[in-house]
């Protein structure tokens, strides 16, 4: 199952494309970083796939086939937008009973555990709660209504390192017990390898980048060697990007398969997630995008799980 | 794995029907019952103030005709009408307004709409449960207003609006009686704006802005509701150049007509101007048939007008909150 498909999706506001021909598979059992730059239409994808928004063109649908907005898709996805939005007057005991009146499908004791976990007062008003708080009783809410993907815009923006460390942990524990699916946005692209094992590059309205982690790392090499013409001859590899540092080049490539060995005279290291997203995030227009073995293995393990 | 799917797949099937209404309306009440609080703590205030002027207008007591006091206490009387014209306007812009335009200022909209409760069903949770309350205090409210008017309507207690038919039919007083009260005081507008422009204050803004407008456009389009009756009333003519009719033409008791306009004319109905008149000499203008000419709403049409502006408010309203939800649901997928 693809917990959101796009074919062709784009949204427009007025004149402004936000979206453009974004086709796309995310599939189940993974927990998924959509990365971009601002204003590179993440949040407008997120918001078409919890069906707060209605595409200009194309189709999108979640969890196998369902219509975003749909009664099905609603109660099975969990979705906490940008800035966590919850009702700042009530209190957090309050704000819980109004979510938990607003769905059909509620764990009440697994979300009063989680709140109790965390030791967020339940009489205090949501706007008194710290950031760290509102993320978790945001986040315990979206899980509460035991969603089958969890779709989160941003959850880590307003957090300091501490309290994003703190959400990432509840986040990884979810995710064990209820074997769910996350999709979260999010413009930090360092510490991105401990989280997420599926990555979405989004440039300008535009899909640059998809498949899973390790596959992706399997087949980008940062090769180093003599710079010049000669970086231009290297026709086997796909090459993303090129750095002239003095006579030496640093290219980052992406290659067929992890076994490529490297040209005589060139250095070959593996490339970390960060290198790749700021390689392909640097240069849009010149990227490389993704090739039809990435797309077809990321299918595979579809088929498989 | 199997075990995990087959809990999934159960969870599916019991993730059918619908979220209750008794739930949503508990949602309804805990967000927005401070607002509602107030606003029927204003009809309260404005029922006491009512009861208050009220009693003493209808005992023996310094009001009546003649009594020295009684032109401070149509100060108070104005005073009061005008307070009573406020309540729609304060329920459409604090009650109705902000209804879906704080909901999109503070984004609690990507909340609420992707919960398990569907979008029209949310709204109308939302909508329906404070229209009708607030009909409903109006109408009570209403109900004491028409009390209280009765008594000027009789033209034993002196009326700061002038002629008793204008206790009925005048522009400040006509929307204070119950049925078109009630219609007035519904949130369709307020609701519908905050969906549009989606910021609480411009909402109220524009919301006090077309309910003056559309006010105003009542005030002016009531007296048409259907067409104007026209008659003649004999007048005598004395040899000073003035002219006289007898009493006030209608009955002195109850609602009485409504006068649009009234001119001197011929037989046939032609005006003849005032320069003509001053012309000829008082004989000439009787033995011309020169007559008083009317257009008037008469009295037995007052209930029916009440009902009409009841009627158009309503569905106005009906419109307007249909609207919103059509617009709520075509933004969103």
């Amino acid at each position: 199952m693809n917990v959101i498909e796009t074919c062709a999706l784009g949204k427009r506001y007025r004149r402004n494309w936000a979206l453009r021909d974004c086709s796309l598979t995310v599939p189940a059992g993974h927990v998924v970083a959509l990365v971009g730059p601002n204003g590179a239409g993440k949040t407008t994808l997120l918001n078409l796939a919890a069906g707060l928004l209605r595409p200009t063109r194309g189709q999108v649908s979640v969890l196998g086939g369902e219509r975003p907005g749909s009664a099905a898709a609603r109660s099975r996805t969990g979705f906490v937008a940008q800035d966590a939005p919850l009702y700042g007057h009530l209190p957090a005991g309050d704000m819980l009973r109004v979510a938990r009146n607003l769905n059909l499908t509620w764990d009440e004791d697994r979300a009063q555990a989680r709140l109790a976990e965390l030791a967020i007062p339940l009489d205090r008003k949501v706007r008194q709660l710290s950031g760290g708080q509102r993320a978790q009783l945001a986040l315990t809410i979206a899980l509460a209504k035991r969603p089958e993907v969890l779709i989160l815009d941003e959850p880590l923006a307003s957090l300091d390192p501490l309290a994003r460390h703190d959400f990432m942990g509840s986040l990884m524990a979810a995710v064990a017990e209820d074997s769910l699916s996350v999709v979260f946005s999010s413009h930090v692209v360092s510490e991105l390898e401990r989280i997420a094992d599926y990555l979405l590059v989004l440039n300008e309205g535009r899909l640059q980048l998809a498949g899973e982690v390790d596959a992706l790392l399997d087949t980008h090499r940062i090769l180093t060697g003599p710079g010049g013409e000669m970086a231009l001859n290297l026709k086997q590899f796909a090459v993303v990007q090129v750095r002239q540092a003095g006579a030496q080049a640093q290219l980052l490539v992406r290659t067929s398969s992890a076994a490529d060995p490297a040209p005589p005279g060139w250095l070959s290291s593996p490339a970390s997630l960060e290198d790749l997203v700021l390689a392909y995030l640097r240069d849009p227009k010149a990227s490389v995008l993704p090739g039809p073995e990435v797309t077809a293995a990321a299918g595979g393990e579809a088929v498989r799980a | 794995m199997t075990a995990t799917t087959t809990a999934r797949r159960a969870g599916t099937i019991a993730r059918r029907g619908q979220v209750p209404w008794r739930r949503l309306a508990w949602v309804t009440w805990r967000q927005h019952r401070g607002a509602l609080i107030g606003m029927l703590l204003v009809f309260l205030l404005a029922g006491a103030l009512l009861i208050a002027t009220g009693i003493p207008l209808h005992g023996p007591s310094a009001w009546r005709v003649g009594h020295p006091w009684s032109r401070y206490f149509a100060v108070a009387l104005n005073a009061s009408v005008l307070l009573h014209q406020a309540i729609p306007v304060l329920a459409g812009m604090f009650l109705g307004a902000p209804l879906l335009a704080r909901e999109a200022e503070l984004g609690t909209s990507r909340l609420a709409w992707t919960q398990g409760v569907g979008l029209t069903r949310w709204l109308l949770a939302k909508i329906v449960p404070l229209a009708v309350l607030s009909a409903l205090a109006a109408a009570g409210l209403a109900r004491e207003l028409s009390w209280w008017l009765g008594q000027f309507r009789s033209g034993y207690v002196v009326s700061p609006w002038g002629y008793p038919s204008q206790v009925s039919w005048g522009p400040a007083l006509f929307d204070l009686h119950p049925l078109p009260f009630a219609g007035w005081v519904t949130l369709g507008l307020g609701v519908f704006l905050g969906a549009v422009i989606r910021r609480t204050v411009p909402a109220m803004a524009a919301t006090l802005a077309c309910y003056m407008a559309l006010g105003y456009a009542a005030m002016s389009w009531r007296t048409a509701y259907l067409a104007p009756l026209r008659r003649t009333v004999p007048v005598q003519f004395s040899p000073g150049g003035g002219y006289g009719y007898s009493g006030y033409w209608g009955s002195r008791l109850g609602p009485g007509p409504d006068i649009l306009t009234s001119n001197l004319g011929w037989p046939n109905g032609r005006p003849i101007s005032s320069a003509q008149v001053t012309q000829h000499s008082a004989a000439w203008l009787t033995v011309n048939h020169i007559k008083l000419w009317v257009t008037y709403q008469p009295a037995s049409r007052f209930s029916l007008f009440q009902a009409i502006e009841f009627g158009w408010l309503i569905v106005l309203a009906a419109i307007l909150i249909t609207a919103t939800v059509v617009l709520i649901r075509r933004r969103a997928a």
